[in-house]
C-alpha cells in the first residue's frame, strides 16, 4: 500500500510523459505518443546522460573515500570541538549550487581545468561531501566501534577487521551515502552549467524543458529517475534496503 | 581446558584528563570465576578494557598465566569479551557470528559450522545456527555472544554486565549458563556487574571496585560480613555501623533480633514492608539501628522493642579503615584474598 | 522564439552587477575588417579559418522546435562548410553571459568556451558596455545583404545600437489567442478586448508583471494608449477579469494552461508562433487561433552574437552568416518547424522569396502583426511594472 502511494507521483509523470494532448477537464491524457520520448532522446541527451553518469560516480566515489575518515572521527566523538567542523561541512550547502559554481569557475579558468571531469567532480564534491558525511556519521559512531571491538577481541588482524567487519558492517550505510552523493551531483544544475564549459550534462538539459514543455520534461525527469529506481529496486531485491 | 591466571599489578589508566584506574592491582586465580562490583563511575568497564587491550595503560602491568600481555595486540591476546550489548555482526547469520574467532584462526568452514553448532547447544540455542541475528530476541543475542566468546576457547573470558540488558525473568537464566559453562571449562573468568546480590550469585570471589581501586577482594560472605572498611560496609548492604569507643563495630540489618523483652530498648521509628521483610528502625540510646525481621513478627512505629545485636555476627572494622571512605591514596587497603 | 529565452532579457540583475565589477575593459579583438560593404571574397580568409572548428553555440535550451531546428537544419548546413554546432543548452541566457564574465574576471583573453550565444535586450546591452562582445564583426557577412539596415528593430536592440556586435535570426512580436469553437470573432483591438470582459466577466486575464509576459502585455498597453490612459485601462480590466483580479496567472505557462483548459478566452506571448507550439504540445485546442490587434504589436528581434574571447570566432561567424541564409530563414519559418517569421527584408530577396509562400497560409501564424510597436528602453520596464503593482494589483476594485 506504502508503495502503491510512493510510486503514485511516478504513474503520474509516466502518464504525462506519454501525453501527446492533455488538457482539463480530461482525466487522463486526450492522445498518447511519442513526442515526448523522440525529443527528449535527440540532441546530446544521450550524451549528457553518459556525463552526468560519469561525473555523479565519481563523484560519489571520491566523496565516500574523503567522507569515510571524517564521519569516523566525528562519528566516535573523537573530536573535542565538533561544531566548527561541522559547520565548515554545512557551509556549501548554505550557498546555491550556482553561486558555488561561479566562484569555483574562475579557479578553475585559471588553472586550466575547467570543462574537464576532475574541475566537475571537484565542483560537485562542494556540496556532496556535507551530504555523504551526514549520511555515513549516521551509521557509523560507536554502533561501528563496538563491532570492530568485537572483531579485535576474536582476533582479527587490523586487515580482516576492516574486510570481515568493518566493510561489511557499514555497507548499507555506505550504500545509502553513495545513493545520496550520486543522486546530489547527478541532479545538479548550477555546477554542472558554471563548471561544464558546454559539456553536455543531463540537467543542464533537462532544465530549459520544465515549465515550458511539460512532456519533455516529464519525459526527462523519468531518464532522471532512472538510476535511483534501479538502485533502489537493485537493493530491494537483494533483500536490504539501503536506508 | 583449564584457564591462566589473571594477574593486574597498578595499573593506572587516563583516558582524557582524569585518571579512571589509579594504580589497581588484582589477581584472579586460573580457572576462578571472580565477579567485580563497583557502584557506576568505579572503573569496572575500564577495567576490563585495559585487560583486554582496548584501553590503552598509562602503567603497570598485565599478566596472564604468567606472561606479560599488556603490550600485545587485542587479536594476539586470547581474551574473549562479552559486551554489555550483545554486538552481533550484523551482516551474517549466528552461527558465522558464533564461529568468527575460529574463521580468524583459519579452521575450515565445516569444522567451524560444527563447533559453532555445539557452542550454541550449549548455551541452549541449538538450531538457531542458519538464524539471522535480526530475528533473535535480547535474551538469545545474548547467549549468541556468549557462544562466540566460548567458541574462541580463550584463556580469560570477560563479561561486562553481561545481564544488564535482560529483562529480570531472562537474567536468571542466562546467570546459570554463565556459571555451569565457566565451571565446566574451568575458565578464568571475571564478571562485571553493579548488583551485589548477583555478584554474589555469580562469583567465587567478588571484588568491590571503589574509585578506580581495588578495595577488598574474597569469597562473598567475606565481603558481606567482614567488611575491611565503612565503604565496603556500605556497598554490601551492612547498614549498621555502630561507634563503640575507638572502633566500629559493624553488623548486617538481617542479623540484628528484635525481642519484647529484653535487650537493649528502643522506639520502633520506621517500619516498612518490602515483601519478605519488614525494614525496621529503632531509635535506641541515641542511634539509630536497623533490622530486616519477618512479617509476622514485625513491631509497629512508636513500640517499644528490645534489640540484641548476636555478638557471632557483630564484626569491629580494622581500625585504620574505619573511616568514611576510600581516599584512594596509595595507603589505601589492597586486599587480594 | 519562446518565452523562457524572453524571459531571460529581464533577468539582469546578477549579470548587471557581475558586469559591473569587470568594468570596461575593451576587447579591439575585431575581425580586422573595416565596416564596409560585405563581400564573399571579403569573408573568404573567415570560411577558411572556419573549417574545422567545433562552435558551442549557448542558447535557451527549452524549445524542442529551437533545438531540432539548430541540431538537423543549421548543423548539417554547417557541416558541409566544414564547421560543426554543438548546442550548450541553458535555462536562461544570463547564464551564458556570466560563463563569459567568468572567464574575462579570470583573465581568459583567448579559447573561451562561449562561441556563440542567442541573445537580446539588456544582457546584450550589458555585455555591450562592458566590451565583452567581438566587435564589427556582424556587417561583414555576406547574408548581411539581405538585411534593411534602416529597419529600427535590426539597427538597435531595446533601444541599444547593434553596430555590428550581434546578429539577427529571429524576431519577436506581441500576439493574442482565442479558441475558434469558443470564440469565433476575437477582438479588434484593446477597446474591444475590454468589452468583450464587460460581457463575459471573469474570461479575460494576463499574466502579473514581473511575469515577462504580463510585463509585455502592461508595456503594449502603454505603447498604444499612453501610459496614464493604459493604466486606467488596466484598472477597468481589473474588475472584469478573470476572479475579479483578486488573483493572476503568475507566469505565461499558467495562462496557457488556463487557456488550453477552456478557463479563460484569450492567451498572449511574445512568441508569435506560440499557437503553433501550443497545438503542438497538445496544450491547446486545435481549434485555437492566433490574432494581433489593430492598436499594433509590440515587437523586437533576437540575435546571436559572438564573445570577444571565443575560441571559434570564425566559425561563429559561418554560423551567424548561415542563419541568415534565405533557405534557413525560410524552414525556420516554416510552420513545421519554428514558425518564426524571417528577420530578412523579403523585398531584397528577389527571386529566392519563393522560399517564404508556404509561411502565409498557417492557421497556426499570423502573416501580418499590424503596427509596430517599438520596444520601451528596460530602465522603463521596471518603473512600468512598480507602478502597476501599486494602481492595479493593490487597488481594490
Amino acid at each position: 500500500m506504502a508503495a502503491l502511494l510512493a510510486s503514485a507521483p511516478l504513474l503520474a509523470l509516466v502518464v504525462r510523459a506519454f501525453a501527446d494532448e492533455w488538457r482539463a477537464p480530461a482525466l487522463v491524457p486526450q492522445q498518447l505518443g511519442l513526442r515526448g520520448v523522440q525529443i527528449a532522446f535527440s540532441g546530446s541527451s544521450a550524451e549528457a546522460f553518459g556525463n552526468s553518469l560519469l561525473v555523479a560516480v565519481a563523484t560519489a566515489m571520491v566523496a565516500l573515500v574523503l567522507a569515510w575518515p571524517a564521519a569516523r572521527v566525528l562519528g566516535e566523538r573523537r573530536l573535542r570541538h565538533p561544531a566548527p567542523v561541522f559547520l565548515l561541512l554545512a557551509m556549501p550547502l548554505l550557498v546555491p549550487s550556482y553561486a558555488v559554481g561561479t566562484g569555483l569557475t574562475e579557479w578553475f579558468i585559471r588553472l586550466g581545468l575547467d570543462g574537464t571531469l576532475p574541475a566537475l567532480v571537484a565542483g560537485h564534491l562542494t556540496f556532496v561531501l556535507p551530504y555523504v558525511v551526514l549520511v555515513l556519521l549516521s551509521g557509523f559512531g560507536p554502533r561501528l566501534t563496538a563491532l570492530e571491538e568485537v572483531a579485535r577481541v576474536n582476533g582479527l588482524s587490523p586487515f580482516r577487521r576492516l574486510l570481515w567487519v568493518t566493510l561489511p558492517a557499514a555497507a548499507p550505510t555506505v550504500g545509502a551515502s553513495a545513493l545520496i552523493g550520486f543522486l546530489v551531483s547527478w541532479s545538479d544544475y548550477g555546477t554542472s552549467l558554471a563548471l561544464g564549459g558546454g559539456r553536455p550534462m543531463l540537467p543542464v538539459v533537462l532544465l530549459p524543458f520544465v515549465g515550458a514543455d511539460p512532456q519533455v520534461a516529464a519525459t526527462l525527469a523519468l531518464l532522471f529517475l532512472a538510476p535511483a529506481v534501479g538502485v533502489l529496486a537493485a537493493a530491494t531485491r537483494a533483500g536490504r534496503m539501503p536506508l | 581446558m583449564s584457564g591462566h591466571e589473571l594477574d593486574c599489578r597498578d595499573l593506572s589508566v587516563s583516558p582524557g584528563d582524569s585518571p579512571v584506574l589509579r594504580g589497581l592491582s588484582l589477581t584472579v586465580p586460573a580457572g576462578s570465576r571472580t565477579a567485580l562490583v563497583g557502584p557506576s563511575g568505579a572503573g569496572k568497564t575500564t577495567l576490563l578494557r585495559a585487560i583486554s587491550g582496548l584501553q590503552d595503560i598509562d602503567a603497570g602491568e598485565v599478566r596472564l598465566g604468567g606472561e606479560p600481555i599488556h603490550a600485545r595486540a587485542v587479536h594476539r591476546r586470547g581474551i574473549a569479551v562479552v559486551f554489555q550489548e550483545p554486538r552481533l555482526l550484523p551482516h551474517i547469520d549466528v552461527q558465522d557470528n558464533v564461529a568468527l574467532a575460529l574463521r580468524a584462526a583459519g579452521v575450515g568452514r565445516r569444522e567451524r559450522r560444527r563447533t559453532a553448532a555445539a557452542q550454541l547447544e550449549e548455551v541452549g540455542l541449538g538450531g538457531l545456527a542458519d538464524r539471522r541475528v535480526q530475528g533473535l530476541s535480547g535474551g538469545e543475542q545474548q547467549r549468541v555472544a556468549l557462544a562466540r566468546a566460548l567458541c574462541a576457547n580463550p584463556r580469560l573470558l570477560l563479561l561486562d554486565e553481561p545481564l544488564t540488558a535482560l529483562d529480570p525473568s531472562r537474567r536468571a537464566a542466562l546467570r546459570r549458563v554463565i556459571v555451569e559453562l565457566q565451571q565446566q571449562r574451568r575458565l578464568t573468568t571475571v564478571i562485571v556487574t553493579h548488583d551485589r546480590s548477583e555478584a554474589a550469585e555469580l562469583g567465587q570471589r567478588i571484588a568491590l571496585m571503589l574509585e578506580g581501586l581495588i578495595v577488598q577482594h574474597g569469597e562473598p560472605r567475606t565481603l558481606f560480613e567482614r567488611p575491611v572498611s565503612a565503604a565496603v560496609a556500605r556497598f554490601f548492604g551492612v547498614s549498621n555501623l555502630i561507634p563503640s569507643g575507638a572502633e566500629t563495630l559493624a553488623i548486617r540489618p538481617e542479623h540484628v533480633r528484635l525481642e519484647r523483652e529484653g535487650g537493649r530498648r528502643g522506639i520502633v521509628v520506621e517500619a516498612v514492608y518490602a515483601g519478605d521483610h519488614v525494614r525496621v528502625v529503632v531509635e535506641c540510646g541515641g542511634q539509630r539501628l536497623r533490622a530486616h525481621v519477618p512479617p509476622p513478627d514485625a513491631p509497629r512505629v512508636g513500640e517499644q522493642i528490645g534489640v540484641i545485636l548476636p555478638s557471632e555476627h557483630v564484626w569491629p572494622l580494622p581500625a585504620a579503615t574505619s573511616r568514611p571512605e576510600v581516599t584512594g591514596s596509595s595507603a589505601a587497603p589492597r586486599v587480594t584474598l | 522564439m519562446s518565452l523562457r529565452f524572453l524571459a531571460s532579457v529581464t533577468a539582469v540583475t546578477l549579470v548587471g552587477v557581475a558586469l559591473a565589477a569587470c568594468g570596461g575593459g575593451d576587447s579591439d579583438v575585431g575581425t580586422g575588417r573595416a565596416a564596409g560593404k560585405p563581400t564573399a571574397a571579403g569573408f573568404a580568409p573567415t570560411l577558411a579559418a572556419a573549417r574545422g572548428q567545433t562552435v558551442r553555440w549557448w542558447m535557451y535550451g527549452g524549445d524542442d522546435k529551437v533545438n531540432a531546428y539548430v541540431d538537423d537544419t543549421v548543423a548539417p548546413a554547417a557541416r558541409k562548410l566544414g564547421v560543426r554546432v554543438e548546442r550548450v543548452p541553458v535555462v536562461d541566457t544570463a547564464d551564458a553571459v556570466q560563463r563569459v564574465v567568468a572567464e574575462r574576471r579570470a583573465g581568459k583573453t583567448s579559447n573561451g568556451s562561449v562561441d556563440l550565444i542567442w541573445i537580446n535586450g539588456e544582457n546584450f546591452a550589458g555585455g555591450k558596455k562592458a566590451g565583452l562582445w567581438l566587435k564589427s564583426w556582424a556587417k561583414g557577412l555576406p547574408n548581411s545583404r539581405y538585411l534593411d539596415p534602416k529597419d529600427p528593430t535590426i539597427r538597435t536592440d531595446f533601444q541599444v545600437p547593434v553596430e555590428g556586435q550581434e546578429s539577427p535570426w529571429q524576431r519577436a512580436a506581441f500576439v493574442f489567442a482565442h479558441d475558434s469553437d469558443r470564440v469565433r470573432t476575437p477582438p479588434r483591438d484593446l477597446d474591444g478586448l475590454l468589452a468583450f470582459a464587460r460581457e463575459h466577466p471573469g474570461r479575460v486575464t494576463y499574466p502579473a508583471p514581473p511575469d515577462f509576459t504580463g510585463s509585455a502585455f502592461v508595456r503594449q498597453v502603454v505603447a498604444a494608449k499612453g501610459e496614464d490612459a493604459a493604466f486606467a485601462y488596466l484598472r477597468e480590466l481589473r474588475s472584469v477579469s478573470y476572479r475579479r483580479g483578486e488573483t493572476y496567472p503568475k507566469s505565461e505557462a499558467e495562462l496557457s494552461r488556463l487557456f488550453g483548459d477552456g478557463q479563460v478566452d484569450f492567451a498572449m506571448s511574445y512568441d508569435p508562433a506560440f499557437v503553433n507550439s501550443g497545438v503542438r504540445k497538445g496544450q491547446f485546442p486545435r481549434t485555437a487561433r492566433p490574432f494581433s490587434l489593430a492598436d499594433g504589436s509590440l515587437q523586437n528581434t533576437s540575435f546571436v552574437t559572438i564573445p570577444a574571447n571565443a575560441a571559434h570566432r570564425e566559425g561563429a561567424q559561418v554560423i551567424a552568416d548561415l542563419l541568415l541564409t534565405p533557405r534557413l530563414q525560410a524552414a525556420k519559418a516554416d510552420p513545421d518547424s519554428i514558425g518564426n517569421p524571417t528577420v530578412l527584408d523579403l523585398d531584397r530577396l528577389a527571386g529566392r522569396r519563393g522560399l517564404f509562400a508556404e509561411t502565409e497560409d498557417s492557421k497556426y501564424l499570423l502573416s501580418d502583426y499590424g503596427r509596430t510597436l517599438a520596444e520601451l528602453p528596460a530602465n522603463r520596464v521596471e518603473d512600468l511594472e512598480k507602478r502597476w503593482t501599486l494602481e492595479v494589483l493593490r487597488q481594490s476594485p
